[in-house]
């Protein structure tokens, strides 16, 4: 009976361990009995060793009562292949964060029996290999193809890693930048034949050093993985200076080139160009955070040729680091990709001026004239199709690098992301007649309001000289439900509230929004009452006040019969903060 | 519209294009053709099916996932950002999460259960076994042998 009981209870490693000391003690008995001149040592010896049969049994059974204990909690109610599929999240994502080794499985694999369990049998968690990885955690992967992580200077010997590299399904070269010293050779790392891989991505470093930022240089063999890399489908490449013009630039259907400097020429617009004609089939382009924005573009040389990227699914294009009204070459060089108007889009550079208005009336005059048959765009016909919030005004002084040298005054910078376009023009004095941002938003007018479903205006940062200019853009927007007006000047608010009132504007706005103003409101009220006197209506339904202190008692007891009126504490949300705060 | 039947007998009316978010729903209208039948789900809660329908309300508009979309589960392209109304409706107690997930992967909405796995995934993210342990309310249930493993496994771990 009390055998049944433990079977039923215990594990059968436990039985069997119970039964090895049950039997254990039972000889230990017919020896004494039979024996009585058996030596203290041997006894106290026997003894230990069922002690120790004993406290294993104990831990196993305390083992697996934990273990019992702890499918109780929620997470451990996920059936194996959902908390594989979430580790494996970790798993990749220390994969692209080039960590050296796979940390996130390491760290799973050690919570409990179960989380192990699932870990040691999910190949795919173990992929992350490098040549210093040690071979018991390198067998986890289980011979599926390799994701290499390299160290390039690290002690190497190309034979110990030949049939592994074979078998590489993505490469990770991390170079560092080192003065005085000529391209880094990655011939030795590339030149194995590599039919699985995917994905390669080149990292390399900066420095500074007297004439400026320097770069990991690295030389590429001429011809990478003997040619076999038929599958690589994705290319990134990191602050690294290299020769453009290679094998793996083609057929790609991702890449993504960060930090690369191209104010030494190391990549021009025209190189990055012919690398998307190789690449028809693209999915994702990114080319974000350069140094400078672009090199300089002549403005009598040869046009660009156009290049279509019918599969193109999303379009990041950073270049803007600071002011360069000169270096706008980076956005004729996005002007030339035909994208379709499906892309995801997310744009910040620089332009001047005069080059803002060329490419918005350029634009304008494509929008007509290249047929939607295409279904080909260029992204600035894009984002203006699909602008419901435009954003005119100066950047936060405090985030701007602008040093006031070397760069023209009418400089622009562009933000357009999801339907949000953001127009900046660069800081200015105010004592110039007409203010930059002012001429930007009077020049943009024929351009930006053919778009009638402009939703949201905004103003940053302005003073006195652009509020005719502003209320002139509101004018020419028949869709235009709300206005915000964010840190600018009291006088400029107070013009802007009596055009609201104007009786020749018959238009009624939703909502205004005023952050950071230091305006009493009380124009505003004057503006509200003397509508509603008129027409009978108020000019808004609502006003919203974020981080405003010192709007006026007798104000606020005139608005609030008349207009919703909403107070919002604290900051604003980054989200907001997008198209105000870009340098 | 379209009437689902939950686990604990409680009925849900909603838009055929709100449940079609449901591959297993969805294919089950296609299969019995216009019908008043309820369906039962007799996997998943009024509470969780509340939250589901939540979900596939708000993305009710939204192209449903492609084949490419999911084939680029096993080619790697996905990332783990999280949209900003998913986090939100994500914010839910543990038990909660997971039940959501478990709900996801019966009715076989992707989207959601993509939404729930990262958002576990970033709960994890960076932390040691002692903190996933505390999170989850999981103990330590290694026997000596496994935790002399690991102990060995971390030294050289820490090596690197």
């Amino acid at each position: 009976m009390e055998r049944l009981i433990l079977e039923q209870k215990l594990s059968s490693k436990s039985l069997s361990l119970l039964d090895e000391l049950i039997q254990s003690l039972k000889t230990s008995e017919a020896e004494t009995g039979n024996r009585g001149d058996s030596s203290p040592y041997s006894y106290i010896e026997a003894e230990r060793v069922r002690f120790d049969l004993a406290t294993e049994v104990l831990l196993f059974e305390a083992s697996r009562a934990r273990a019992t204990r702890n499918s109780f909690s929620p997470v451990n109610k996920l059936p194996v292949e959902l908390l594989s599929r979430i580790l494996l999240i970790g798993a990749l994502r220390d994969i692209s964060n080039s960590m050296p080794l796979p940390l996130s499985s390491i760290a799973a694999s050690h919570v409990c029996r179960r989380w192990r369990q699932i870990s040691l049998s999910t190949p795919l968690l173990w992929t992350r290999f490098h040549p210093q990885l040690p071979a018991e955690l390198a067998s986890r992967a289980q011979g599926l193809p390799r994701d290499f992580l390299i160290l390039s200077g690290s002690p190497w010997d190309r034979k110990d890693y030949e049939s592994t590299m074979l078998n590489m399904h993505s490469l990770q070269i991390i170079s560092p930048a080192v003065q005085n010293r000529g391209p880094l050779d990655l011939s030795s790392y590339m030149s194995f034949p590599a039919p699985n891989l995917t994905s390669l991505q080149l990292s390399g470093s900066a420095y500074h050093h007297k004439t400026g930022y320097h770069y990991t240089k690295i030389q590429l063999p001429s011809s990478p993985f003997q040619g076999q890399h038929g599958n690589l489908e994705g290319v990134i490449i990191f602050r690294c200076v290299l020769k453009w013009e290679s094998s793996i630039f083609v057929g790609l259907r991702r890449l993504d080139i960060r930090g690369v400097p191209d104010c030494n020429g190391e990549l021009y617009e025209d190189q990055l160009l012919s690398i998307l004609t190789a690449c028809p089939k693209l999915e994702e382009l990114a080319v974000r955070d350069y140094d400078l924005a672009g090199a300089a573009y002549d403005l009598d040389g040869p046009p660009l040729t156009a290049v279509a990227l019918p599969c193109l699914r999303s379009l990041a294009w950073d270049t803007l680091l600071r002011w360069a009204p000169y270096h706008h070459a980076w956005l004729r060089a996005l002007q030339t990709i035909l994208v379709p108007d499906t892309v995801e889009l997310d744009v910040r550079c620089s332009t001047s001026a005069y080059c803002m208005d060329d490419m918005l009336g350029e634009t304008r005059e494509l929008s007509d004239i290249i047929a939607p048959a295409h279904g080909l765009y260029r992204p600035f016909q894009i984002i203006l199709s699909r602008c419901r919030h435009l954003t005119f005004g100066y950047p936060d002084p405090r985030h701007s690098s602008y040093d006031g040298q070397d760069e023209l005054p009418d400089s622009i910078s562009i933000d357009a992301w999801g339907n949000n376009l953001a127009l900046l023009s660069r800081p200015t004095d105010f004592n110039e007649e007409p203010t930059y941002a002012s001429s930007l938003m009077l020049d943009s007018i024929p351009h930006l309001c053919r778009n009638s479903h402009i939703q949201s205006l905004r103003l940053c940062r302005a003073d006195l000289l652009d509020f005719a200019a502003f209320i002139q853009v509101m004018r020419a927007l028949p869709g235009l439900v709300k206005i915000i007006l964010f840190e600018i000047a009291p006088e400029c608010e107070d013009e802007i509230f009596n055009a609201l009132a104007d009786g020749e504007w018959t238009h009624h706005i939703g909502e205004i929004v005023l952050y950071h103003s230091t305006n009493s409101l009380l124009p505003l009220a004057r503006s509200v009452e003397s509508c509603v006197e008129r027409t009978g209506k108020a000019c808004v339904r609502r006003v919203t006040l974020q981080g405003c202190n010192r709007a006026d008692e007798k104000a606020m007891a005139t608005l609030e019969p008349l207009v919703e009126v909403l107070r919002v504490e604290g900051e604003i949300s980054g989200r907001q903060e997008r198209g105000t705060f870009l340098w | 519209m379209v009437n689902l039947v939950t686990s604990d007998n409680e009925s849900f009316t909603v838009e055929k294009a709100v449940a079609s978010r449901s591959v297993l729903i969805k294919n089950m209208l296609e299969d019995v053709g216009e019908s008043d039948q309820p369906i039962p789900l007799p996997n998943v809660t009024a509470s969780v099916l509340k939250k589901v329908l939540e979900y596939c309300d708000h993305h009710k508009n939204e192209p449903m996932p492609t084949s490419e979309d999911l084939a680029a589960e096993d080619t790697r392209k996905r990332t783990t950002d999280i949209g900003e109304w998913d986090q939100k409706f994500i914010q839910v107690d543990q038990e909660m999460l997971f039940e959501i997930i478990l709900a996801a992967n019966y009715l076989d909405i992707k989207p959601l259960l993509d939404v729930g796995c990262k958002t576990v995934a970033n709960m994890i993210k960076g932390k040691t076994p002692e903190e996933i342990r505390k999170l989850f309310n999981i103990v330590n249930d290694f026997t000596p042998e496994e935790e002399a493993q690991i102990k060995k496994e971390n030294e050289w771990a820490e090596d690197r």
